[in-house]
């Protein structure tokens, strides 16, 4: 996959794609991240380290399939809420998506580039006081441990 | 009823994820008429043109027998793919075995579904689009082109166009009353306002002692129209097929990411079309040719090409994905889902609102409906993409599945978006449908 998006091979088309990703969510998700990676980024790729290429793509499909999983099936309720506008969530996922557990999460990915057995880091935990808890907006109490990690 | 290993048969058979055959037979559990178009045509339809239809409308009632796996059972990443084999009686077993390869893709890609396809020969005579009688007249009109018409916002607006310059053969199928009831009055419509005439041909696939079908995706039924079309188109003795159908619903680009493969249907997908005129091709010897005029333009951009005389017949289209559910009192669309805010937004950011007014939509707001957040939620990622300092850059990095659209070229699909980016911001106030339905 990671050489196909290097060498741009998948730009053209999906088809034939590979049966795996016919069969299997998160691999037809690998693959799209590679064909886009390979028509958007194919002079990047080409000029970084084989390594750095690879950990461009794992952060892709992190977050492709963080996208896929989660993401895209709670924007549309928060938005539906009036809790968050578009605008909103979108700020909020990049936030996610650039931070340091996304980024572990990616380098684990690619000690086992199957998925198998990658583990999402521990989050660290903060504790706070019970008055915090009892005066802070459960929305923001969702997102905190997140955003400020 | 034949054997399943018999060299001849009459019959069908299906089998799904390694399970026992079971038979399908046109006739018993389905029936195909196409009585309506031959008659019409006072022509048989060449042998393979009735055999492509009659594998077309068997892949979909297969397509409709066999339930897609549960979404509590996708837990560990799996699609919803199935594995189908399907081994069906044809006039051609050796043309269709020869191109099974190809037909299969095509299933593929419009079903997400492995199938493996087997051709026997068909007892002579014993296909539901046989003819026991020759015909003595033609009775083909001249010159009139083949054009696909499915009683939808899209065929009309286009066919509508097509009229104001020339003839036209509507071929549409339907598969119970009410939608043959809606394609016939919008083509009366459009005869009743247009210089040229539109002859409607039609073909009725429907399934017998079945109220709801064990699986509703249906995502074979892009084969099913194009078939038909291609098939009258080689009746008609042309070798190319009308599709009018917008290019933001033909790409159908997913609205959240959730959905996978085919949840984002393809029936007119440009990548869909191109395969289905190379399988034309490919059976019959001679190029094939689907042309696509709205493909580069949005639904509002198709809608205002129609003429303003048309718009009595363009009001009484249907486009609502339970519209033409026989279970829908007084049939009224529902007004919230996506098929039916498509059409909101087009027709008021084409200034045609006062057709939205008429249609009594069972639900008047779309505010509070989950559909209505996804569309916007799409638009609002499309804008930031379009905001990339290289906007196809950004198109593809968010959607790869645009890699996929050619012949379209990269300039036609970033301005295909950007107009809809700017319909939608441009939308009057008035598309608040709780207000709207209020006037």
């Amino acid at each position: 996959m990671q050489e196909a998006a290097a060498e741009g091979t998948i730009v053209q088309s999906r088809i034939p794609w590979s049966a795996e990703a016919q069969r299997h969510v998160p691999t037809d998700v690998a693959e799209r991240a590679a064909a886009g990676l390979a028509a958007t980024m194919s002079s990047e790729l080409a000029l970084v380290s084989p390594t750095q290429a690879a950990m461009l793509l794992a952060r892709r499909v992190v977050a492709d399939l963080a996208y896929h999983y989660g993401l895209d099936r709670i924007a549309p309720l928060l938005a539906a809420n009036g809790d968050y506008s578009t605008h909103e969530l979108q700020g909020l996922f990049v936030k996610v998506l650039a931070s340091d557990q996304i980024s572990t999460l990616a380098k684990r990915l690619l000690k086992r580039p199957t998925g198998e057995g990658v583990r999402a880091p521990a989050q660290q935990r903060v504790r706070r006081p019970l008055e915090e808890f009892i005066n802070t907006p459960i929305a923001e109490l969702l997102w905190l441990p997140l955003i400020h990690q | 009823m034949a054997a399943i290993d018999s060299p001849v048969s009459t019959t069908a058979f299906f089998a799904a994820q390694g399970g026992p055959p079971q038979p399908v037979q046109l006739g018993y559990q389905a029936l195909l008429d196409g009585h309506a178009v031959i008659h019409r045509l006072a022509r048989e339809l060449p042998t393979v043109a009735a055999d492509l239809i009659e594998i077309a409308v068997t892949a979909y009632l297969v397509d409709q027998f066999v339930a897609r796996p549960a979404e509590t059972k996708l837990s560990d990443g799996s699609s919803w793919a199935r594995d189908l084999w399907v081994k069906m009686p044809v006039r051609e077993p050796h043309l269709w075995n020869t191109h099974a390869v190809q037909l299969t893709r095509l299933l593929a890609w419009l079903t997400d579904d492995t199938w493996k396809l087997e051709f026997v020969q068909r007892v002579k005579g014993s296909g539901p689009l046989d003819v026991r009688q020759p015909f003595l007249f033609e009775t083909i009109p001249d010159r009139a082109v083949p054009v696909l018409f499915s009683g939808g916002l899209d065929s009309a607006a286009g066919l509508a166009a097509h009229l104001a310059d020339a003839d036209a053969v509507a071929i549409s199928i339907d598969t119970n009353n009410w939608m043959q009831h809606v394609q016939q009055r919008v083509v009366r419509g459009l005869n009743a306002t247009s210089p040229h005439v539109c002859v409607p041909l039609r073909y009725r696939v429907s399934t017998h002692g079945q109220k709801h079908p064990v699986e509703s995706s249906q995502r074979s039924r892009g084969l099913l129209f194009l078939a038909a079309g291609i098939a009258t188109a080689w009746t008609l003795r042309q070798d190319s097929l009308k599709v009018f159908e917008n290019g933001i619903g033909a790409i159908n680009l997913p609205y959240v990411h959730s959905q996978s493969g085919s949840q984002a249907a393809r029936a007119m997908h440009p990548k869909t079309l191109r395969m289905a005129q190379d399988l034309a091709a490919s059976i019959s010897g001679r190029p094939f040719r689907i042309d696509t005029p709205g493909m580069t333009l949005t639904k509002a951009q198709l809608v205002q090409r129609a003429p303003a005389p048309a718009d009595p017949a363009l009001a009484r289209t249907v486009s609502c994905d339970t519209g033409f559910s026989a279970r829908v009192p007084r049939h009224a669309p529902c007004g919230t889902c996506t098929s039916c805010l498509l059409r909101r937004q087009a027709l008021h950011a084409a200034g045609k609102s006062a057709l939205d007014l008429a249609a009594g939509y069972r639900t008047t707001s779309p505010v509070g409906s989950l559909d209505y957040q996804a569309m916007l939620w799409q638009v609002a990622r499309l804008r930031s993409c379009l905001d990339d300092p290289d906007p196809w850059h950004g198109l593809v990095r968010e959607y790869p599945e645009v890699l996929d659209t050619a012949p379209l070229t990269s300039t036609e699909v970033t301005n295909l978006y950007r107009s809809y980016v700017q319909e939608w911001q441009g939308l009057p106030e008035s598309f608040e449908i709780g207000r709207t339905a209020a006037l």
